[in-house]
């Protein structure tokens, strides 16, 4: 017998596949969008936003090569001087979130706190998606809809 | 004793046919579960493991946490 | 005015804190310290559980 000591939780927040009722409602992970740009420390940060603009996004999420994050560019730092490395523009160490945390949670906190967009990780760093004010207070409120709409409309 | 292992080990295991058991209340378990698992709440486990589990086969027992 | 360092408090277990562990703001009007955050975020996911229960 073998006793898989870290759980349950080790294995959400790894991101890895689970079964159950929880698993069939949104999560942050599932919401976050994978497609957001990444760009690496020593990049300049004028080429980062040449590419970030022609994407049509207005943030940049900054990895290493193995996918870990280090830091986060959005519209404030990406508007600075073209020629610093991102090292030096980017916002460093920011907040980030696990993929089994529900949508409805993030999305709550992302409109108190007002906060845009936030990394979403796993245990171990590595970026899963971003995640947008927007995208997850739509979810929320589908989530709301369909399962308001399944009670059969009660309060 | 049971051996303590890893998550990539536990994946290796169940790529091998291990069978895994999760020993928290049954309303946890319904909520989120690893895939394929099964629900043996701890106060249950020595009394259902011999009947419900193929001792051919490895059995990783996990929980929420190493709490 | 004198250099006073602002201090936040979290508003839900109202521990001092530098900055709002969600949001990284300094003028965050609903700081949350980690350990709330973590509670919070940990628990909107699974029930607390215990054993043999």
């Amino acid at each position: 017998m073998y006793d898989y000591e870290d759980g349950k939780l080790d294995w959400l927040a790894a991101g890895l596949p689970s079964e159950g009722t929880n698993a069939e409602r949104p999560r942050a992970g599932d919401v976050a969008r994978k497609d957001v740009p990444t760009c690496r420390l020593d990049e300049r940060l004028g080429d980062v936003r040449d590419r970030v603009r022609e994407a049509g996004w207005d943030a940049c999420v900054v990895l290493n090569e193995e996918r870990v994050v280090f830091g986060l560019l959005r519209s404030k730092e990406l508007e600075t001087d073209p020629d610093r490395r991102i090292e030096e523009a980017m916002r460093p160490g920011p907040s980030t979130f696990r993929p089994f945390v529900s949508i409805e949670e993030m999305a709550a906190f992302m409109i108190e706190h007002d906060l845009d967009s936030s990394p979403v990780t796993t245990s171990d760093g590595r970026l899963v998606g971003l995640l947008r004010r927007q995208d997850a207070a739509k979810a929320a409120l589908e989530l709301h809809e369909r399962e308001h709409h399944s009670d059969g409309g009660k309060a | 004793m049971p051996q303590p292992i890893d998550r990539d080990e536990v994946r290796r295991l169940v790529d091998r046919g291990a069978q895994l058991v999760e020993v928290l209340p049954p309303n946890e378990y319904e909520e989120d579960h690893l895939p394929g698992a099964i629900s043996m709440p701890l106060r249950r486990l020595e009394k259902e493991a011999r009947s419900s589990l193929d001792r051919g086969r490895p059995v990783v027992v996990y929980c929420w946490d190493s709490a | 005015m004198s250099e006073q360092q602002v201090a936040m408090a979290c508003a839900k277990c109202e521990s001092s804190i530098d900055r709002c562990e969600f949001c990284e703001e300094l003028g965050c009007g609903t700081p949350i310290c980690y350990q709330c955050l973590a509670e919070a975020l940990r628990q909107a996911m699974a029930h607390p559980h215990q054993h043999g229960g």
